[in-house]
Order: C-alpha cells, then structure tokens, then sequence
C-alpha cells in the first residue's frame, strides 16, 4: 500500500508532463503594473565576448537604480555559469559589457533583477550560440 | 558437511588471480559478512535517488541548476568510471534498485507462480538493443538538458527492476536488463579487483554450494526452507554451529547471476554484492587484487555469455566514441550533411542513421581487423572467433575512452554539487545563498591531457593486449598476426584523442536548438 500511494504521488506530483519553467518570468513585486524586462545581445549571441543588454521599463517608464545581475547557463549539467553585473548606461538600460559565452550551443540567459523598492524581478532567455 | 578449510590446496577449478585479499582489511570481512551490510552501502544512494526524483519533478527545469541532471549525468557517471577504474562495480554493490526486492517478494505473494526468463533472452542481445535505444533517446530526447526525463529515467529503473525481479527470477534484470548493470559489467572487466575463492579444495569438497545457491541456517533446522535463489529447489540447511563466522541466522541468498566463486575468472555479471561472502559456510570467498585487466588474457566469455557479450562490449566502445563525438563540430557538420543529402529534418531519422552506421562500421573493423591477425596467424578464419579472440583489445580501449569522456564531464563540474544542493534547499525556503561560482575540479587547462593520459594508458594496455595474445596464440608467427590489431589500437587511440581535442559544443544543436 505504501508503494502505491507512493507511486500516485509521483505522477501527481509530475502531472504527466514537464514542468513549463524554461522560459521563466518570475518574483514578487508590489501592488501596481509589473515592470518590462527585455533582454538583447549586443550584436548578436557569438563565442567570446557578448553585451548583454538589459532593457527595464513600467509602464513605458525607464525604471532607474535597479540591480541587475545576468547569469548564462549551459542546458548541460556541470558547466560553470557565466555571472556578470550590468551596470546602469542610460535610465532604464542595464548593460553586462563583460558578458562572454565560453562555448558553442545552447544557453539560458538570465536575468535577477532587484528593483530599487526591494521588489525582485526573474526573467530568462533561450539563446543558441553558432559555431 | 564434510568440507574442512585450509587443506593444502590442489589444482584450482579454474585459474583465478592470486593477490592480497581486501577483506584482510581490518574491519571489512565482519563488516560485509554482517546481513544488512548490502542495505548499509544502498542507503546513499537511494537518498540520492530521492533527491533526483523530488528535484526532477519538481525543481527549476534548467539541468545545471537540478540535483537530477547534475548527479545523474555529472557525478555518478563520473564516479562510476573511477569506481570501477581503481576498484572494481562498487555502484552495483550500492545499487538502490534492488531495495525494491521487500515490494516485489509481496506482490509476488499474489502471482500463481514465479515465470522463467525466456532461453531466447537469456544473452546480452537485448542489452544490445536497449543501449542501442537508450544512447540513441539520450540525444534524441536531450535526457542531458531535462530534469523532467531524467527524474522518469529513474522512477523506470526502479519500476523496471520491481517488475521483471517479481515475475522472474532474481538477478534477472541485472543481467538480462539493466543497462547501467551491463556498462559496469563489461568494463569491471578492467578492474584491479575480483571475487575468488581462497582455498579450491575446500570448495571442491563443498556439498551445498550456497554461494550458488544460498543457506539456511540456525540452531535448529525449519519445518520448511525457503527456495534456492534460482528457486528450483529448497535451499541446504546448515546449522550455525558448522559456519564459520556466522554472521546471523536466516536466509543467505547465493549468487543471483549464477556465479560459482571458484570457478569466476571475469567480472561479467558480479554485482560485488557480497552474497557469495555471507552464504559461504566456510568463509573462503576473498576479493583479490589483480592486475587491471587481468581476464582480457584469460577470454572468460568464451565460457560466460559468449559472442553477445563481446558485441555488447564492442558495441559499447563504438557507441562511447559517438556520445563523445556529439559534443564536438565536425559532428553537427556530419549531420548536417546527412540532412541535407536525405532532404529530411528529421532529427530522429538522422541520429537513427548514424547510430546504426557506427554500429556497423565498429563491428566491421573489429571484425576485419581480428580476422586478418587471426589469417596473418595461420588461424583457419573465423570471423566471429576472431572477433572473440581479439575483442578484448578493443574492451580495453572503450573503458579508457569512456573513462577520460566521464572523467572530463566530472572533473569540469564536480564542484557544482555543492551550490546545486544549496539551490535545492534555496527553491524550498532555506535560507541558503548558492555559491554558483563552484564548478571545476581542476583549471581547464588541465583537462585535456589528464583525458588524453587516460586515453593513452588504456591504449598502452590494449596494445601489450595485442601482442601478448598474438604470442599466446599464435606463437613465433605471433610476431606478424599481432600487427592488424596493434595498427587498430593506433588508429583508434589517434582518432579518439583528435576527439579529446576539439573544443566541446553542447548537444542538441544537430538540426535545431534542443529548447
């Protein structure tokens, strides 16, 4: 009986198809709209260095003094990620200048976002990097 | 009973290697003969095992930041070859799968009868067919990049092993079914370690063979006795004042693959379980140092398993060299090529074709390679007792392969598991920061010739392989039969290391990006 009601948990818990989390926007932000994130890669994702932009805007107002960290992960397990702090270039425009992508093939770009009010702020990119 | 141990020993039942018994070790024979020794060494990783599951199921789905994908794909295949390199199956002996052995013993309590493997599956084909499939959904599926599937490859490994344990006999689904059991079992065939019998005149003289077939023993005998662990009939009662250390009363299962100590000359199929140990009544089972690929000399699957065997082993060679391969460019340009020639985007179609490509071309060297040292030898030719002879060398090669490929995944990333876990732990409310920053076990500048180093080794080995068989078999004519495969190893080796040096590239970028 324990095994079964093992089992059942199991496919409750799985509901029988993947967890939809790879293109994640989340966090928690107080009461009002929530902000616009939008990520570009200056020029275009390539092996080496890679700006990464960080657009952030509420309501098409720039959202100033955020902190904005940009993570690249590989989809394979055990890689090191890629973690670099955008800096502020123009209000609401954050920018990862030492952004590298270390290798060819699939990347998840994301970005943790703290806002000035505390509020944080998750959003993710799928990018493939060409040989 | 009639069996006394240290009597000066006659000829062995088989040649087995002599070497210093690791159960000499302070501790580890009581510790092993002890009955709950086998559960003990299953607890971690069956924790493990939850964590992948729970995490798998229910955690971030990005495979670096997943305890499934990580553990799964980064450290215990990692530690699986170092296992076996420096010790022998060890992840067979902790295997968890088997702690679903209390389920099945009850459902089994419901079923009119116990039903025999069929004689048709009684061979490694079907491992060959299941790797097949298995390596080619593991770049079909990107199993690599989900934690999703690789949570449900592991919920089927543990339904798999509960199923075919409860309607079949014990011990069938290591040998006839699991893949990760046959991948240790071909590749223990390196390993500086091996069950022995201490003394063969004492199993010469043994009556029951409960290594074999397992023991019941206590004070006074049952009025039944439960069944062999073949179940053809009721195990031998021995009462516990004729057992040497006896290590408690009960049951002892004897060995679930059919393994007589004395007469193993190879690690095919030895889960190092330890059964053999408890069950022997007269403690005369050790585990012996020997030379790492002691039996590659000895051609034990001659006796055991056969010409299936060697093709799963060859196979797996073939195969590893392709998993590898699907990390680097050249590969995406292959496949692309074979897409555009085909005018299909079928990424299944594709895959499919190069993994039954490099099947056939890997049994087809194998096969011409072995067949001319076998003619060059004055052999009448025979191919597939050629491939037989000869495929040893290529065994040694596949094991140093796959072991500088997992080597280089674990040695890049071993460290992630402390920030992986912290993230676990992070996604469910501790207050844990994860240092991501942790990864690499050594500077990558290192990587490449630790890989190529191993690489060479195991070539090195291949090629002593190589001429010692020519020699033994072949005698003075030896000389020359020994070069079709000594060229084989070269070309392998420098094949496998212009692998080692491209820069890796992530799978699942074949026809289209893997998200």
């Amino acid at each position: 009986m324990r095994w079964i009601l093992a089992i059942l948990t199991s496919l409750l818990l799985t509901n029988c198809k993947p967890p939809g989390e790879r293109e994640v926007s989340s966090g928690s932000t107080s009461a009002g709209l929530k902000p616009t994130v939008r990520i570009e890669i200056d020029g275009g994702p390539s092996l080496g260095l890679s700006p990464v932009i960080v657009y952030l805007n509420r309501d098409e107002v720039a959202i100033r003094g955020a902190t904005v960290e940009v993570r690249g992960d590989m989809t394979h397990a055990g890689m090191s990620p890629v973690i670099e702090r955008a800096t502020e270039v123009e209000p609401g425009i954050y920018r990862a200048e030492e952004f590298s992508f270390t290798m060819a093939g699939d990347w998840f770009i994301t970005t943790d976002i703290e806002l000035p009010e505390g509020d944080t702020l998750t959003e993710s990119l799928p990018v493939t990097v060409p040989r | 009973m009639n069996a006394q141990p240290k009597r000066p020993t006659l000829r062995p039942i088989t040649e087995q290697p002599i070497g210093f018994d690791l159960f000499r070790l302070p501790g580890l024979r009581r510790l092993l003969r002890w009955k709950y020794a086998r559960v003990t060494l299953q607890l971690p990783l069956l924790i493990l095992a939850v964590f992948v599951i729970v995490d798998g199921f229910t955690g971030r789905q990005l495979a670096p930041r997943n305890v499934a994908t990580t553990s799964v794909w980064l450290h215990y295949r990692g530690l699986v070859v170092i296992a076996l390199a420096l010790f022998g199956n060890a992840f067979c002996a902790a295997c968890p799968l088997m702690l679903t052995r209390g389920m099945s013993r009850w459902l089994e309590k419901h079923l009119p009868q116990k039903y025999a493997w069929p004689k048709a599956l009684k061979n490694k084909y079907l491992i060959v067919a299941l790797l097949g499939f298995y390596f080619f959904s593991y770049e079909y599926f990107d199993l690599w990049a989900s934690p999703w599937l690789t949570a449900w490859l592991a919920v089927g490994y543990f339904a798999g092993a509960l199923a075919v344990d409860t309607f079949f006999p014990s011990g069938t689904f290591c040998r006839y079914v699991c893949l990760l059991g046959n991948f240790n079992f071909a590749f223990a065939s390196a390993s500086p370690t091996q069950i022995t019998a201490l003394d063969h005149h004492v199993c010469r003289s043994c009556t029951h063979k409960p290594c074999l077939h397992g023991r019941y023993s206590s004070t006074h005998k049952p009025e039944s006795l439960p069944l062999r662990t073949n179940g053809s009939k009721e195990v031998a009662f021995i009462p516990t004042s004729e057992i040497v250390r006896p290590g408690g009363t009960g049951y002892f299962p004897g060995c679930e693959t059919d393994l007589f100590v004395p007469a193993i000359q190879s690690n095919m199929d030895c889960t190092l379980c330890f059964n053999c140990l408890r069950a022997c009544p007269y403690d005369n089972v050790a585990l012996t140092l020997r030379t790492p690929g002691w039996e590659w000399m000895k051609s034990p699957w001659l006796k055991r398993g056969r010409l299936a065997v060697m093709i799963m082993g060859v196979l797996l060679t073939f195969w590893g060299i392709l998993n590898a391969a699907a990390m680097i460019g050249p590969f995406f340009g292959i496949a692309q090529r074979i897409a555009a020639g085909l005018h299909t985007e079928s990424e299944a179609l594709v895959l499919g074709l190069i993994f039954v490509a490099v099947a056939g071309i890997g049994l087809g060297i194998t096969l011409a390679a072995a067949s001319l040292a076998d003619f060059i030898g004055g052999a009448q030719v025979r191919p597939w007792r050629a491939f037989q002879r000869w495929g040893y060398v290529v065994i040694a090669l596949g094991f140093g392969f796959w072991g500088a490929h997992f080597l280089f995944h674990f040695l890049t990333g071993a460290v992630s598991v402390v920030p992986v876990f912290q993230h676990f732990f992070e996604l469910r409310g501790l207050g844990v920061d994860p240092n991501w920053q942790l990864a690499r076990l050594v500077p990558t500048r290192w990587l490449f010739p630790i890989t190529a180093g191993i690489t060479a080794v195991y070539g090195l080995l291949a090629f002593t392989l190589s001429v010692r068989i020519a020699l033994r078999d072949f005698g003075q004519r030896g000389v020359v039969a020994m070069w079709p495969m000594l060229l084989f190893v070269l070309a392998f080796l420098v094949f496998a290391l212009l692998i080692l040096a491209q820069p890796m590239e992530m799978r699942g970028t074949i026809l289209g990006p893997s998200f």
